[in-house]
């Protein structure tokens, strides 16, 4: 007798250390990662959500809901141009740089709805460098900034759409664990299969001190003030400096992730057209862009002219810049209008 | 309605005790943060659950452990009928104590071998006179009648003295052990390392209002789980009072050690239950609880006598753990260390913690006290799901909640004023 009670006090004792050692990790664990935990069911969740309104909006039922990949555009005619979007933050309610959850929902619904369909960055170049045709109705989705607020929630809506977007990141701040996203986080969204990374710019998001006032201005687009010599930085010195931010935003990515670079969105959409105090450095800059990147991104504000980027064009591409107040109809007709120019 | 079949109820309670401890470590983890900087705290939450949920999961070996008791099963055959003997000890009880009295001779065992010794301990009201209308009925019944008061210890140790049976059952008052399951009880005594044997109690007036129904789920959980839990390692500190079994060989030759035990000077007038189960587990004899006994109480109806109660009892507790800590470290290292220090340890801080997490830590640093709030509901849901598990048709379950936030809100802080108050020691009546 005494060896089986023996045997369940041995039982009970591993039972128990097994359970103290249990509870003891995995609080840790979660509290370390219980963010991220809470991030993938949120996201899980909010998937199906919007899988089921969006096959109840378009009324394709239950058998909508389970047409997975089969959301490709159906129109036969191939695209003259191709628009880009950009959006920063998409958060609960508007405000600077930051588009309405609901908003960008709706947005992407009845874009789906009218047969678009976004490419993926490589087939955008392939097709600007006109070595590709892509169907009308292809566009191109794109993020700036690498915030969190433009992953967490976009990318349940973008799952239910089978829809893919390229996320711009300013390569310093990616050790940030707070606003932007991290190195672990882009990791994940690489591998979703939905997300392209592609540089913003290292330091060049943030501002210079550009006049011996202590005026600060955009990084890439004007000559720095030197403090400790009182002095303009010389032709050479900026062509440098700005040879050096985009060789290694581009390095950054490509030593972080496994991923081949190929395109570069400006801080600010600025490659000095705007204000600057050095004329040439739009040249300077449009050139040595040109060297390390197959496209460059910058904001195009104009929306009745010309928003589509046409193969063989320009490697320079024009992005529409949404603004947090249109609804989802009004993004549509500027698309639809910019198509019917060309048809 | 959607009737459920039993293995699909046991499925939805397994798959609700892991989503608990999920929700257990969940809530770990978000005040692990806050706690990161103060580690001792998140290290005694940590271990103050691992010690809950190891009661729990005590008790789930409890059957195996019984089974396991020597003879229990290879010696059924041979019959095992040794005398038994009541001992009620009784004051003021004239309404209940003739059918206290009758129901032990009904019980399900030859009546020859059936012994009742009942002791007025001077009793203001009938109670003599309602023994003697049940002597005419019962020819055999012992009454020692006492004119003044000396206290149930007095009453329960003359009773245990006069006795002759091989087993003694000592019962309050109001207590009765169900017929059909008083051989269970007996049959225990087959191995002889048992020394003492606790019933399953519970609550015979239990409808009566929310106080009782509060009771009823408190008995179960102490019963079924915690003591329970004690018996799987075959040392159960307290074999209840309202109804225990003791081998009379046992317990004779301390009986006097018992009656005149004393503590800070004077003698101890509560915790009669627990003292006497002390003096087994000293004498090194197993003491085991049994569910498969089934026996009743009346428990306190209004909130006085239940307060009146559990000071007692708290007082009781304190004085014979002090007690027991001077044996049991070296008769049971094992549940020492595993269970009966920690279990001191906790009981004696809870206080504090509750201090620190429902005054202390909202008034002073402007932390909220919910998720210490949230903490122990989740461990009294664990409890619950086990609960809910041994037994299905048990309709109190859900005063388990109730239990623990009287118990967190008021029952913790009693422990100061019983040991403030510890030096009175009135004979409290129930």
């Amino acid at each position: 007798m005494k060896q089986e009670i023996g045997k369940i006090r041995l039982y009970w004792t591993s039972i128990s250390v097994f359970l103290l050692i249990g509870l003891f990790y995995s609080s840790i664990y979660f509290m370390n990662n219980g963010i991220m935990l809470k991030n993938t069911i949120l996201m899980e969740f909010n998937y199906l959500r919007y899988k089921t309104e969006f096959s109840m909006d378009s009324k394709s039922g239950i058998t909508g809901f389970f047409a997975l990949g089969e959301n490709k555009p159906t129109s036969d005619s191939t695209a003259k141009g191709i628009p880009v979007l950009l959006y920063h933050g998409i958060k609960e309610s508007p405000s600077d740089y930051t588009v309405s959850l609901e908003t960008f929902k709706e947005q992407m619904f009845t874009l789906k709805k009218e047969g678009y369909q976004t490419v993926t960055l490589e087939e955008f170049n392939d097709f600007i460098k006109g070595e590709k045709e892509l169907p009308e109705k292809s566009f191109l989705l794109t993020f700036d900034d690498g915030r969190k607020d433009s992953y967490y929630p976009t990318d349940p809506i973008l799952r239910s759409l089978d829809y893919n977007a390229v996320m711009f990141v300013i390569t310093e701040h990616l050790n940030e664990d707070y606003f932007y996203l991290s190195k672990s986080e882009l990791k994940n969204m690489i591998s979703t299969g939905r997300w392209e990374i592609q540089p913003h710019g290292k330091e060049s998001h943030s501002s210079i001190t550009i006049k011996s006032e202590g005026d600060i201005g955009h990084y890439l687009s004007n000559k720095m003030w030197v403090i400790e010599e009182n002095r303009l930085e010389s032709d050479w010195e900026f062509k440098t400096r700005i040879k050096n931010e985009l060789i290694e935003s581009k390095n950054d990515l490509e030593s972080y992730f496994d991923i081949e670079v190929i395109s570069f969105a400006f801080p600010y959409g600025d490659f000095g057209q705007i204000n600057t105090n050095y004329k040439e450095s739009k040249g300077i800059i449009i050139n040595l862009a040109q060297d390390i990147y197959q496209t460059v991104f910058y904001q195009y504000h104009g929306t009745t002219d010309n928003i589509l980027n046409l193969p063989g064009e320009s490697f320079m591409i024009k992005r529409i810049e949404v603004d947090p107040n249109w609804d989802a109809n009004e993004l549509l007709d500027i698309l639809e209008r910019s198509n019917q120019r060309y048809t | 309605m959607l009737k459920l079949s039993d293995s699909g109820f046991n499925i939805i309670l397994i798959i609700l005790g892991i989503l608990i401890l999920f929700s257990i470590v969940l809530l770990k983890s978000k005040t692990a943060s806050e706690l990161m900087l103060d580690p001792i705290m998140f290290g005694y939450t940590i271990f103050i659950t691992t010690f809950q949920l190891s009661r729990i999961l005590a008790a789930m070996f409890h059957g195996k452990s019984l089974k396991q008791l020597n003879g229990y099963n290879r010696k059924k055959q041979k019959k095992y009928e040794p005398k038994v003997t009541f001992v009620i000890p009784c004051k003021d009880e004239e309404k209940v104590i003739e059918r206290t009295i009758s129901r032990c001779y009904e019980c399900d065992y030859p009546k020859k071998k059936i012994e009742v010794i009942t002791i007025n301990d001077g009793s203001t009201d009938n109670t003599l006179k309602a023994m003697k209308r049940a002597k005419k009925k019962y020819k055999d019944l012992i009454i020692v009648n006492w004119k003044t008061n000396r206290g149930k210890r007095h009453g329960m140790a003359e009773g245990i003295k006069r006795s002759t049976g091989e087993i003694i059952i000592q019962l309050d008052s109001d207590s009765y052990i169900s017929s059909k399951t008083f051989r269970n009880l007996i049959e225990l005594f087959r191995n002889e390392k048992v020394g003492a044997v606790c019933a399953h109690t519970r609550p015979d007036n239990p409808d009566k209002n929310l106080l009782t129904k509060m009771q009823s789920a408190y008995y179960f959980i102490s019963f079924k789980i915690l003591k329970a839990a004690e018996s799987t390692f075959m040392k159960v500190f307290c074999c209840s009072g309202c109804c225990s079994a003791y081998r009379r060989s046992v317990i004779i030759p301390i009986i006097d050690d018992w009656l005149n035990e004393k503590f800070l000077g004077l003698p101890v007038t509560w915790g009669d239950d627990r003292a006497l189960t002390n003096w087994v587990l000293r004498r090194n004899y197993d003491t085991i609880f049994s569910d498969d006994v089934e026996a009743y109480t009346i428990v306190p109806d209004t909130f006085k006598k239940f307060l009146k109660q559990q000071i007692r009892w708290k007082k009781g507790w304190f004085v014979n753990s002090i007690f027991a800590t001077q044996f049991i470290v070296k008769k049971d290292p094992f549940v020492a260390l595993t269970y009966f220090l920690p279990l001191f340890f906790i009981t004696l801080v809870t206080p504090f913690m509750a201090i620190r997490n429902l005054v202390f830590n909202p008034l002073i640093r402007g932390l909220s006290p919910l998720y210490y709030v949230l903490g122990i509901f989740l461990v009294s849901a664990g409890m619950t799901v086990y609960y809910r598990f041994i037994e299905k048709e048990n309709k109190y379950w859900p005063y388990v909640f109730l239990w623990s936030t009287i118990n967190m809100f008021v029952l913790s802080f009693i422990l100061f004023y019983a040991l403030v108050t510890i030096q009175n020691r009135r004979w409290g009546t129930r």
